[in-house]
């Protein structure tokens, strides 16, 4: 039996090839047709009269029709998606976030960053591209709420009750992050904000000072905490609620078991739109978690980083990786689990322990890329479907027309011509087709929302639900490479299907087209 | 000086399953440049198969086809239809003009067929004066935008023969041209395709069955069981028989 490597090795093969073939196949019959619509040019008008003097061909005009304008406000659509997903889902990350691989100390032996943050902030300060940087200190915690009964819900949904603590510098972070409009108020119309959170949500006191000591009367705690606000409604935190976080610290070993605990007050809630960030994040100082860990030897375990254009992130990558190596900053091999041995490139070094917003969501980014493109493949069935619809009309045709193909022959037309016209004629299908669904696409697009309005009006059921998607209305966002990629096909797709017709018109004998009645 | 057409041995059959049927036994045969020759026979007999073979529309089983001294029955479908769209026309009993074309674009389609976009556009205008000039010929000035349905059977065959001598072809093949005419209809055309003929001085050869129309020829063939039986020589309405 075949090895489930070697079966899957054979299929992407054949995928390949067959792909390949189709494409070949595809650029082959556009360009021969093109040739043959130039170098026949004379019975050009011929082909269009054919076409668009029987009302049949306007069955496959529409099929093709439908077809492109289907597949290209699909693609609008998931490439709108996909874009505002981009902004949802980068709602927390900066541009760069340098996560150096930590170390043992050199005379305690305990793990800590390579580096203060005041070392890393020198090297950073000058380097080209950065505009900002912060440091953050991330760990992970239990939370409880003050009702004990709710402790019982920790068997049950222990994951929300699973944080991560995010210390921060407040005035850094605010340079960084969009720490600021994180702690502002929802906006009623806030794409991502459901109407629930809208309502459970609690601004801070002071946004000047947001982790200040919360005087909730009767408060108690020496901390302050804000909490994300998908986690607030979770476990039913309100603000004032004071909280029990509880730990391990960096220095529990197998032998000791060091778990400490912390209580805090609510001090204000936060919304990234990140739903992930929004449902596990409590925000505290950096202090105050170094307290808590009793951790002196490192004040970060990461650093976020605001560039000047985004655009440049690769190349700020690489000088930061090569300054921070140069002092020591970065380890050999990042978290790297090749062996030794085994090369990596520069880019491949600093891409593991400085990450781009868009590595931190690479699987996410892809799997939303990879469903608008088998999307995108489903729908194009419908070309396809045309296709066939076109083969039919066309095949019917070159019988009804045999005794032209006879007179033709008559006033010296060669094969070659004979094929032309009936390659005009699928060609004049195939381009108006894909022009009207161009129009009727471009339409639909811009409108989608009417359309889904109306909808709701009519059947009372609405297409688009903005509280699922975190979207306030359906996005749409036209890419024009997609669309002459998407028109490149359909051509091709209409080309071949017309090329088999149009081979058996030119293989017909001219006497015997002549006598056909 | 070599013959306009001239067919040596030609032999013809067709086959239906497993069966060859004859259809044309030895026939040779010589055109002239510029005489006019009327083909006649009784029906099955083989006449239209000729003028498809002469036509260059089929090949012949075996034997051979000249024109002005070239073999060209057997050559390519290419090579034959180049050389019957600026030699041959052809003019039918049934007319057999496209139905979607205006009268003035199915003349105008003999002069298209085989042109590259540069011609195409370069001759356009010139091509297009051609037509309208042609159809003037024949009498139809008024009716250039009309399409084949909405013409009478003389106005049909009037558009056929100004296209079959669009590119003024050295020889007109003639099936049966007023065959599908009334008497009148049928003289007026005979009229102009005898005008057209000694205008172009081409060689005209017409497949008939009107003995009255055959001895208005220069020289009537008789085909018989596939083969040419007689061909009588008119000048001046006398005939004299030459086997």
């Amino acid at each position: 039996m075949l090895a489930d490597a070697t079966v899957t090795l054979i299929f992407t093969i054949l995928g390949y090839v067959l792909g390949g073939a189709f494409l070949g196949l595809t650029a082959g019959g556009v360009l021969y047709s093109l040739y043959l619509t130039v170098r026949m040019a004379g019975v050009f008008p011929l082909g269009l009269r054919y076409a668009s003097s029987r009302i049949i061909n306007l069955v496959a005009v529409v099929g093709v029709a439908i077809g492109v304008a289907a597949v290209i406000v699909v693609m609008s659509v998931m490439n709108g998606f996909i874009s505002e997903q981009r902004k949802l889902i980068r709602g927390s990350l900066a541009d760069l976030s340098i996560l150096p691989a930590p170390r043992n100390h050199d005379t305690d032996g305990r793990p800590s960053m390579p580096g203060s943050f005041d070392e890393y902030k020198k090297i950073l300060d000058g380097t080209p591209h950065v505009v900002a940087i912060a440091p953050r200190f991330v760990w992970v915690a239990l939370l409880f709420p003050p009702d004990t009964l709710n402790k019982f819900n920790l068997a049950r949904r222990g994951s929300d009750f699973i944080v991560q603590l995010i210390g921060i510098d407040p005035e850094a972070e605010k340079k960084v992050s969009n720490f600021n409009s994180w702690i502002g108020p929802i906006k009623e119309n806030e794409a991502g904000a459901s109407t629930e959170e809208r309502l459970i949500y609690q601004m801070v006191n002071d946004p000047a000072d947001p982790l200040a000591k919360f005087s909730h009367p009767g408060s108690i705690s020496k901390e302050s905490m804000i909490v994300g606000v998908v986690l607030a409604r979770n476990i039913k935190l309100k603000k004032g609620t004071r909280v029990e976080i509880v730990t391990f610290s960096p220095q529990s070993t197998r032998e000791k078991h060091d778990t400490p605990n912390m209580f805090c007050d609510i001090a204000g809630m936060l919304h990234t739109q990140e739903q992930e960030f929004d449902s596990h994040s409590v925000i505290v100082t950096i202090p105050a978690l170094q307290k808590l860990l009793s951790e002196e030897a490192s004040d970060f375990t990461e650093i976020i980083v605001k560039l000047d254009d985004y655009k440049n992130a690769d190349a700020a990558r690489i000088e930061i990786g090569r300054r921070l190596k140069a002092a020591g900053l970065l380890s050999a091999r990042g978290y790297s689990v090749l062996p030794t041995d085994v090369p990596l490139t520069e880019t491949d070094l600093y891409r593991r322990e400085i990450h781009t917003w868009e590595d931190q969501k690479a699987t996410f980014l892809r799997a939303v890329e990879n469903e608008r493109g088998i999307l995108g493949f489903i729908v194009f069935v419908v070309v396809v479907v045309a296709a066939f619809i076109q083969f039919a009309i066309l095949s019917m045709m070159v019988t009804e027309k045999t005794r032209d193909i006879g007179i033709l022959s008559t006033l010296g037309g060669s094969g070659g011509e004979i094929l032309a016209v009936f390659v005009d004629v699928g060609l004049a299908i195939t381009t108006s087709g894909a022009a009207l669904g161009l129009g009727l696409a471009l339409v639909v697009s811009a409108n989608l929302n009417k359309i889904d309005d109306f909808i709701e009006f009519a059947t009372g059921n609405r297409i688009f639900d903005p509280d699922v998607y975190f979207l306030k209305s359906i996005p749409s966002e036209i890419d024009w490479i997609q669309v002459l990629c998407i028109l490149g096909l359909t051509l091709g797709a209409g080309v071949l299907s017309s090329l088999f017709p149009a081979w058996r018109a030119s293989r017909l004998h001219p006497a015997r087209a002549l006598r056909y009645e | 000086m070599p013959a306009m057409l001239e067919t040596r041995d030609v032999y013809h059959s067709y086959t239906l399953g497993a069966l060859q049927v004859p259809v044309l036994k030895g026939v040779n045969l010589t055109l002239n440049e510029g005489e006019t020759v009327s083909l006649v026979g009784k029906s099955g007999v083989g006449k239209t198969t000729l003028l498809q073979i002469l036509g260059l529309l089929e090949p012949p089983t075996s034997g051979s086809v000249f024109l002005r001294g070239a073999d060209v029955g057997r050559g390519s479908r290419s090579a034959r239809s180049e050389i019957r769209r600026k030699n041959i026309g052809f003019v039918f009993q049934f007319y057999h003009l496209i139905r979607e074309l205006t009268a003035l674009e199915n003349v105008l389609l003999a002069g298209r067929i085989g042109e590259p976009l540069g011609d195409f556009l370069r001759k356009g205008a010139a091509e297009r004066d051609r037509a309208r000039e042609l159809l003037k010929r024949v009498g139809l000035e008024h009716r250039m935008k009309h399409r084949p349905g909405e013409l009478s059977g003389g106005e049909l065959q009037r558009v056929a023969i100004a296209r079959a001598i669009f590119s003024q072809p050295a020889l007109l093949l003639c099936d049966e041209p007023t065959g599908n005419l009334d008497a009148e209809t049928g003289a007026s055309i005979l009229e102009l395709l005898f005008g057209i003929q000694s205008e172009l001085r081409s060689t005209l050869l017409l497949v008939t069955h009107d003995p009255e129309l055959a001895r208005r020829c220069s020289r009537m063939v008789r085909l018989v069981d596939g083969r040419v039986a007689c061909a009588e020589e008119y000048r001046n309405g006398a005939a004299a028989a030459r086997v």
